[in-house]
């Protein structure tokens, strides 16, 4: 509010919070969202009654990494129960902690399971990178990387892991990415 | 903001959170963030610590839970709960609540966890 809609104090003085802090509408813990084209199942994610500091390790089921400071960030995961289309479920992941503005963010998915207990289809966007069929195709959220090696080697600790990246912006101009990973033996 | 960064001319506050454990009415996660975010200590004598929140004996600011024994388990699912409970309106009329509140509001009162062991008033 501002002007004569602006809330004042019985002294006469602004008591607009707004007028001090601008309000973009973003929370600084989003719901991220995303889903795989397959039957997924809840199996292996930490929910919201589960030991969140196991979301801070490599093998978690889901990660989310700051990428600024590589560091992990606590979580927790759903998959939704209400989806029509089983294919469509979606996976929900839930910051425990401020997510800080101005920041990337890559979100990792591995290991995750369909209902037939067998590991769940790579969404169609990361299978063309996993699988080195991307030319021709312009890459519209995140600089390839020329291989999944050089994207490991910049992150030591996720050996292990396939990588592509591509998502929404984030709160305050911080680029969220969601990464499909495939746990590679 | 609240604790942390203060807006500017703000007085020094202080604040006592306190939860009931199983709420149906206001997700016990959503209470978690929000102390978390301001950076509120738990205060018991449990050491039952929650992610993010060391456990304390007492503190200027901090949050107590309240546990009634009910099984938890519907938070698992994200969806509304079929039934109900008396959580959320019972917290505020528990004897130790009602000391915890009153020892607060004391001049240079603090939060001081009034229940031997575990809160588990029900």
């Amino acid at each position: 509010m501002s002007g004569a809609a602006a809330t004042i104090t019985d002294d006469g003085v602004n008591a607009e919070f707004t007028s001090l802090y601008d309000i973009d509408g973003y929370s600084r813990v989003p719901l991220l969202v995303g889903t795989l084209p397959d039957a997924l199942v809840a199996d292996g994610f930490v929910d919201i009654l589960g030991d969140f500091a196991a979301t801070e390790s490599p093998d978690s089921q889901s990660i989310i990494i700051d990428t600024t400071n590589t560091t992990f960030v606590p979580h927790f995961t759903d998959v939704d129960p209400r989806a029509f289309d089983p294919l469509r479920r979606a996976i929900a992941l839930h910051p425990i902690v401020d997510l800080a503005e101005q920041r990337r963010y890559i979100v990792v998915l591995q290991g995750v399971k369909n209902e037939s207990g067998e590991l769940a289809k790579a969404a169609g966007g990361f299978a063309l990178l996993r699988d080195d069929k991307t030319e021709g195709i312009r890459i519209w959220c995140f600089e390839r990387r020329p291989s999944v090696s050089s994207c490991n080697s910049s992150h030591a600790t996720f050996k292990g892991l396939s990588s592509s990246m591509c998502g929404p912006r984030a709160p305050n101009g911080s680029s969220i990415e969601l990464m499909a990973v495939s746990t590679r033996a | 903001m609240i604790l942390k960064d203060p807006l500017p001319g703000a007085s020094p506050r202080r604040v006592l959170m306190q939860l009931g454990v199983g709420d149906v009415a206001v997700p016990n996660f959503a209470t978690y963030l929000h102390a978390r975010a301001i950076g509120l200590p738990a205060v018991s004598h449990t050491g039952i610590s929650l992610y993010g929140m060391p456990d304390l004996l007492e503190a200027q600011s901090g949050f107590s839970s309240y546990d009634y024994g009910i099984d938890t388990d519907f938070y698992r699912v994200p969806l509304v709960p079929e039934q109900g409970n008396d959580v959320h309106d019972s917290v505020r009329i528990e004897p130790a609540v009602l000391e915890q509140m009153d020892r607060f509001l004391q001049k240079d009162g603090m939060v001081y966890s009034t229940c031997e062991g575990s809160c588990d008033p029900g």
